[in-house]
């Protein structure tokens, strides 16, 4: 049914599992933890790496140098700032509240970790292909706003509330024009299934059926995951760092570990939903074309970031209400009859 | 095996709903209560998982842990008075919460009795098709009824939220 080496690999250490364990509840269990370790090193690595694109790559286009004294040309910086990061003294801020701000950068990580689930990474290579899987994505993905916005409260400063605030306006307000983009997709595969959708791309991307709609995954992409030019959540020019102004040491690394994976994922939606998944020539495995789009759309995320200024609160909120969802709603009609015309035909 | 480890999920769940639920009426301060009351969602949520209706599972993420029960800890904490007493103070009213307890608890009794239990019938994987047949070809005119009304309290909360004066 399912052709490629991820998928074979997964099978036969299943049979591998079986053959020792024997209880299928218990095989399913281990399986579901390799997987979950998998991805999980998958996600903090990728934070190490996109750190070193975000310094050596940004420099290399702003015309500066970079870090290019640990390890050969800076290779090892992202490294020492990790080790850097674990040495700092955790400050604990007085008349904060303090449940709330331990816990809100942790349950940050959450929802980043768990739609990891729902990406299909190879033919059949997919932890949770369910029934509802894009709306369920989307749907974990808004939980995100909730623990930033816990973080700018309990903290307890005015620079931290005031980037809470933002946090709900800015994301509140994009997640509509982005449903509405999705939609399209939706339509035209019949199914809100993430395989399904990749299926559906095997002869021509919807990059291609939905140009519109791609334009606007992007900007509500970018805006979704605080990625400049529209970080106006941790505005540094503005308000410090936003929420996680009072975080420091490791609890700050959890709220820049969980930026990057939101980076990671707005690259792997973006090739899931847009770019055809793992489709590609034959000559490279599925789970190979996969890695590339994603980190060429990661890479093209951050060159947005590094090349244009941090847009206005204001004129950003208005650009989300006034003209990204009309075009969306514009973009679900003409689809509709897009399709109608298609089955007529 | 399947089943004690489905029955024992089912009571974590539980308690998880009920630990929460109870967690927004004691606490002492508002904003606590309106996070708990976010986790209770959330709890909800993961039920309809566990029944299999993976819809109004995702539904109950998106609208309420992800949209009302924002809005709540937002209006909670911007009109949170720091020089007043606690948000959430208790008050001694115990009689007669009790005896509207008591009568809601007598309700709910006789609504679980009185409601026939479905038979295990035959449900159907793809309930999201499903549920947009009847949306769209049995129930169109409720669900066209509740879509005006939604319009309608969209616009009246923008003109009460532009004032009088620049509208």
């Amino acid at each position: 049914m399912h052709s490629g080496i991820l998928y074979s690999l997964g099978q036969s250490l299943r049979e591998i599992l079986t053959s020792l364990i024997g209880v299928p509840i218990l095989v399913d269990l281990l399986m579901t933890i390799i997987c979950a370790t998998i991805l999980l090193l998958i996600m903090a690595t990728s934070a190490l790496v996109f750190t070193l694109g975000e310094r050596k790559i940004c420099a290399f286009i702003q015309v500066r140098i970079g870090p290019n004294r640990v390890g050969p040309g800076g290779l090892l910086q992202s490294v020492a700032d990790m080790l850097k990061l674990m040495d700092k003294e955790d400050i604990v801020p007085r008349g904060i509240d303090k449940w709330l701000w331990v816990l809100s950068p942790i349950l940050l990580l959450v929802p980043s970790a768990l739609i990891y689930a729902f990406f299909p990474f190879d033919d059949g290579v997919i932890l949770a292909d369910v029934n509802v899987g894009l709306f369920l994505l989307i749907a974990i993905t808004s939980q995100t706003i909730l623990p930033f916005l816990m973080g700018g409260y309990s903290s307890n400063s005015k620079y931290s509330l005031i980037g809470g605030m933002r946090t709900v306006a800015q994301m509140l307000g994009y997640e509509v024009p982005m449903v509405f983009a999705l939609m399209g997709i939706v339509m035209i595969t019949g199914s809100l299934k993430m395989s399904a959708i990749v299926e559906a791309q095997s002869d021509v991307w919807f990059i291609v059926l939905q140009p519109l709609a791609f334009l606007i995954y992007i900007v509500t992409a970018l805006v979704e995951s605080n990625r400049p030019p529209f970080n106006i959540v941790e505005g540094e020019s503005e308000i410090i760092a936003g929420p996680f102004t009072e975080y420091t040491g490791m609890r700050w690394a959890l709220f820049f570990l969980a930026e990057f994976s939101n980076l990671m994922c707005i690259g792997i939606l973006t090739t899931t939903l847009f770019l055809g998944g793992w489709h590609g020539p034959d000559f490279l495995p599925g789970f190979c074309w996969f890695w590339i789009k994603t980190l060429l759309c990661v890479l093209f995320y951050q060159w947005v970031g590094w090349t244009f200024p941090r847009a206005r609160v204001d004129s950003m909120l208005s650009f989300g209400w006034k003209v990204l969802l009309p075009i969306a709603l514009i973009n679900v009609l003409l689809t509709g009859v897009g399709i109608y015309v298609y089955n007529v035909m | 095996m399947n089943e004690m480890i489905s029955t024992l999920v089912f009571y974590a769940m539980a308690m998880v709903i009920l630990g929460t639920a109870l967690g927004v009426v004691m606490s002492r301060n508002l904003v606590h209560s309106a996070l708990l009351m976010t986790a209770c969602f959330i709890g909800v949520g993961m039920l309809f998982f566990y029944l299999d209706a993976d819809f109004l599972g995702a539904m109950e993420f998106m609208l309420y842990s992800g949209g009302v029960a924002i809005l709540v800890v937002m209006g909670v904490m911007l009109t949170k008075r720091h020089d007043g007493p606690p948000g959430n103070p208790f008050n001694n009213n115990t009689i007669l919460a009790l005896g509207g307890a008591g009568l809601f608890v007598l309700v709910m009794i006789g609504v679980v009795i009185s409601t026939p239990a479905p038979a295990g019938g035959y449900v159907s994987p793809d309930t999201v098709n499903e549920l947009a047949d009847m949306m769209l070809n049995k129930y169109i005119l409720p669900f066209e009824i509740a879509a005006t009304l939604l319009l309608a309290a969209l616009v009246g909360a923008i003109i009460l939220a532009k004032g009088d004066g620049e509208a």
